[in-house]
């Protein structure tokens, strides 16, 4: 391992630690070996229906909490809507995850606060229920777009009535 | 070429939702990996540092009560070679902010969600192929951030351009993950001939 202080700076040390993980793995493609998507396809697919009913729970909480009003439900709300965006795509419910990426981008623009705010969140979370149906009776298609589209309209609606 | 092989290394897969584990675990596997220790809180995982160090740890931003940043903070001042550690930061929000607050906090490579096999394998290959340096000064500690290639890549100054924000339009757009590699600090592309690696 080399060590050097910086002729500059003296209080500044850069090293050049081993490459443990290198050391480790040795050699190899700089391209992803063409079997592991087919390969990861196959283990999430082995998941998605414990995902898909873990999802269910989630958009019933989410329900509960869009009536609910408060700055603490508010929080909560955005903590499951940014765990669905983050995990609904890989799964097979990319329409959810973008749903819930609009509804975080709602919450953290205030809107909740605004006029009419709390019909946006219940549409939101009426608009992931739907297409999570639509997801487990056909798999994900293309009709989600108008829905998305006319969701994007409200938030403008709420978030900018001027310009809506 | 043949693949790396991934099972002789250890990973530390650090999130708090268990879903994303999920998936993340299955990726993992998918790449060969098979020594992958998981922890959903950033106590935990300094724990598990400590007892049987990875040679790669991949932490979510998003925790509490410890988030991603902060886990990554104290790896960085652990004793020992457990701080050289290579981290790849997972964060669904790709903003300037978050990824120059990634970069500051000592992170190697930031990946945003939802990740595939094709992103989380071109950053196991960049931290594999071309690992940088460790700076240890007094605001900072982690991977050297001066651009590779870059002609002043042998002096320890920092590039004129490291203080002024890069034009990359409002700071709350999310960036794509070509120029999260620029502020990171990498090419944007691997070369054609990986590079020897430091030892």
């Amino acid at each position: 391992m080399s060590t050097h202080t910086a002729p500059d700076s003296p209080s500044v040390r850069i090293v050049q630690p081993p490459n443990r993980l290198k050391s480790k793995v040795g050699r190899g493609s700089p391209t992803l070996p063409p079997t592991v998507p087919p390969t990861f396809r196959a283990l999430v697919h082995a998941s998605a229906a414990a995902y898909s009913r873990h999802l269910d729970d989630q958009l019933h909480a989410l329900r509960a909490l869009a009536t609910g009003g408060g700055a603490a439900a508010t929080e909560t709300l955005f903590a499951i809507a940014h765990q669905i965006r983050g995990e609904a795509k890989t799964f097979g419910f990319g329409s959810v995850g973008g749903t819930a990426e609009s509804l975080c981008a709602f919450i953290e623009a205030g809107g909740p606060g605004r006029a009419r705010g709390g019909t946006v969140v219940t549409l939101h979370v009426d608009t992931m229920a739907a297409l999570k149906a639509d997801c487990d009776a056909r798999g994900e298609t293309a009709g989600a777009q108008p829905l998305l589209d006319g969701l994007a309209r409200a938030v403008r609606h709420v978030l900018s009535p001027e310009r809506a | 070429m043949k693949a790396y092989a991934f099972e002789r290394a250890s990973v530390l897969l650090v999130d708090d939702s268990v879903w994303m584990r999920v998936i993340l675990r299955q990726m993992l596997k998918s790449l060969g990996f098979s020594r992958i220790h998981e922890a959903e809180a950033g106590d935990a995982a300094l724990a598990l540092v400590d007892s049987a160090p990875p040679d790669i740890v991949l932490v979510d931003w998003d925790m509490k009560p410890m988030d991603g940043l902060e886990l990554t903070r104290r790896l960085r001042r652990l004793p020992g070679e457990a701080r050289y550690v290579p981290v790849i930061m997972i964060s669904a929000y790709s903003t300037l902010g978050n990824v120059l607050a990634a970069r500051n906090a000592g992170v190697n490579e930031f990946l945003v969600k939802p990740a595939s096999p094709q992103t989380m394998y071109h950053h196991l290959v960049s931290v594999i192929e071309r690992p940088r340096p460790f700076v240890e000064a007094p605001g900072y500690r982690g991977p050297d951030r001066r651009r590779r290639g870059a002609s002043d890549d042998d002096t320890p100054r920092r590039r004129s351009t490291d203080h002024q924000s890069p034009p990359l339009g409002p700071a709350d757009r999310p960036l794509s993950q070509s120029e999260i590699t620029a502020i990171m600090g990498g090419a944007t592309t691997l070369p054609a001939q990986p590079m020897e690696a430091g030892e």
